[in-house]
């Protein structure tokens, strides 16, 4: 089950941010040794500072973070443009109002992946999330930064980006810049891929889930 | 700005008409003009747009234009509704798009506020568009409506990406009425900060102690700088930060 946890639920939702945290430690730190800051056993970093929204994916009989991403507006500040603005061409970035940054996209690494190649039910769940959210908002993109590891992941969840900018290695890891599709039929092959077909998000807030199934019967 | 969208775009000559003049305003009474065409154009009760911590010369500042009757507005102040009023307490957190709707109207302050703002002409139904800037400001555009449900309801999903796009370009048509002009290059505050130690004659250790970075992060923010800048190294960078007047 996905959370949705805007700035206004931070407090009512801390439980899932603290462990998602502490999941963003083990995960970028410790098991990919990325260049991050961690205190106190938690990964924190600036944008985390500008209200981003965070998608959870929690079990629900456990009540345990199984994987989170965070999302920010590219009119706003965000990792491409303050970070990895090198990956674009000389002086370009992208500032668009139907375009968010998807970024710190983790899995808890004890979950057990499938032995037959096919996609981690937790992974599918989150993917589903962002393409929900992002119908939601209006979005008709979703730009976000990542490795070859990551590639192959989309390829298998029939959610591949096209590519902008120029790879480019930052701390040793080859990096891609790349743009995912926001629409109805993404949301489907997603689905059909991860076998998920239908809403991951059933916010305890109930309008926007109602908010979304008047979209989606809107959009037939 | 991609070819994907191209079959989902809004294409109604009144919505571009209206891009294309925020795009052209420069002055005050224009913003409060083009907020009111708004309303207009899509049959609105009332449109409202609010920046705060604006950058430019009136920096910090709250931003307001609304087509609000006057007596609303001076309702809204002496009853201090800043405090009160759950659409501006989301909308400055949440980038969400916020369905008025969803606010739970039993407790009786809100159900009095709603009411109030009914009375005033303000419509029953809601959305609200947050906008995050580029200089780490936020602006939320509210428009309101009288239409019967069903009709909203169908409405709605192609409103969100119109409204999407006009919060933005209201946005920055406020940004230039403040004067505020975009630099042409844009570093970082951590890239600045890391370059200005370096003017000060400091190395990357010693940049790394005082920001509490790595070595490593620092030299990162610092190539990441000469790159923007098209310097050739370290000190190049430095002289174009003073040339360009980046400080």
């Amino acid at each position: 089950m996905i959370y949705v946890i805007g700035a206004d639920d931070y407090i009512s939702h801390n439980h899932f941010l603290d462990q998602m945290f502490r999941l963003r430690a083990r995960v970028f730190k410790d098991r990919l040794n990325w260049d991050v800051q961690v205190q106190n056993g938690r990964e924190i970093d600036r944008f985390d500072t500008f209200d981003p929204l965070y998608l959870t994916s929690v079990n629900e009989q456990t009540g345990r973070l199984q994987g989170s991403l965070r999302l920010l507006p590219t009119t706003g500040p965000n990792m491409l443009r303050d970070v990895f603005g090198a990956l674009l061409p000389d002086g370009a970035f992208i500032e668009s109002p139907l375009i968010w940054e998807s970024s710190r996209f983790c899995i808890d690494p004890d979950l057990a992946a499938p032995l037959d190649g096919r996609l981690n039910s937790v992974t599918t769940e989150l993917f589903c999330g962002v393409v929900e959210v992002g119908l939601f908002a209006g979005l008709d993109t979703v730009v976000s930064v990542y490795d070859a590891r990551m590639a192959r992941i989309f390829r298998r969840a029939n959610w591949a980006p096209r590519s902008v900018g120029v790879p480019t290695y930052f701390g040793g890891i080859l990096t891609h810049a790349g743009m995912f599709e926001i629409s109805d039929i993404a949301r489907k092959r997603l689905g059909k891929a991860g076998d998920r077909p239908d809403p991951v998000i059933m916010q305890l807030n109930p309008s926007p889930a109602l908010f979304l199934n008047a979209q989606m019967s809107n959009h037939q | 700005m991609t070819s994907a969208t191209a079959h989902s775009m809004n294409l109604d000559p009144n919505f571009l008409n209206l891009i294309e003049e925020a795009t052209s305003v420069r002055h005050h009474p224009q913003v409060h003009e083009l907020i009111g065409r708004l309303a207009t154009i899509y049959e609105l009760s009332s449109v409202a747009y609010v920046g705060v911590n604006l950058p430019g010369p009136a920096g910090g500042n709250r931003y307001v234009s609304t087509t609000f009757l006057p007596d609303w507005i001076n309702r809204y102040n002496d009853q201090n509704y800043w405090q009160l009023d759950p659409v501006l307490k989301q909308g400055f957190s949440s980038i969400l798009p916020i369905d008025w709707g969803k606010f739970d109207v039993t407790r009786p302050p809100l159900r009095r506020f709603f009411g109030e703002a009914v009375e005033f002409g303000v419509g029953r139904h809601g959305l609200s568009f947050p906008v995050r800037g580029r200089y780490g400001e936020k602006a939320l555009l509210s428009v309101s409506s009288n239409m019967p449900l069903g009709k909203w309801i169908r409405f709605m999903p192609f409103w969100t990406r119109d409204f999407q796009i006009l919060a933005f370009h209201i946005h920055q048509m406020v940004l230039r009425a403040e004067g505020h002009r975009d630099p042409k290059i844009k570093l970082s505050p951590r890239e600045l900060e890391c370059l200005k130690w370096s003017a000060a004659g400091k190395s990357a250790g010693e940049i790394g102690t005082i920001l509490y970075l790595s070595e490593k992060t620092v030299r990162f923010y610092q190539d990441l700088a000469r790159r923007k800048l098209d310097a050739k190294n370290l000190t190049h960078a430095v002289a174009k930060l003073y040339s360009l007047d980046l400080l």
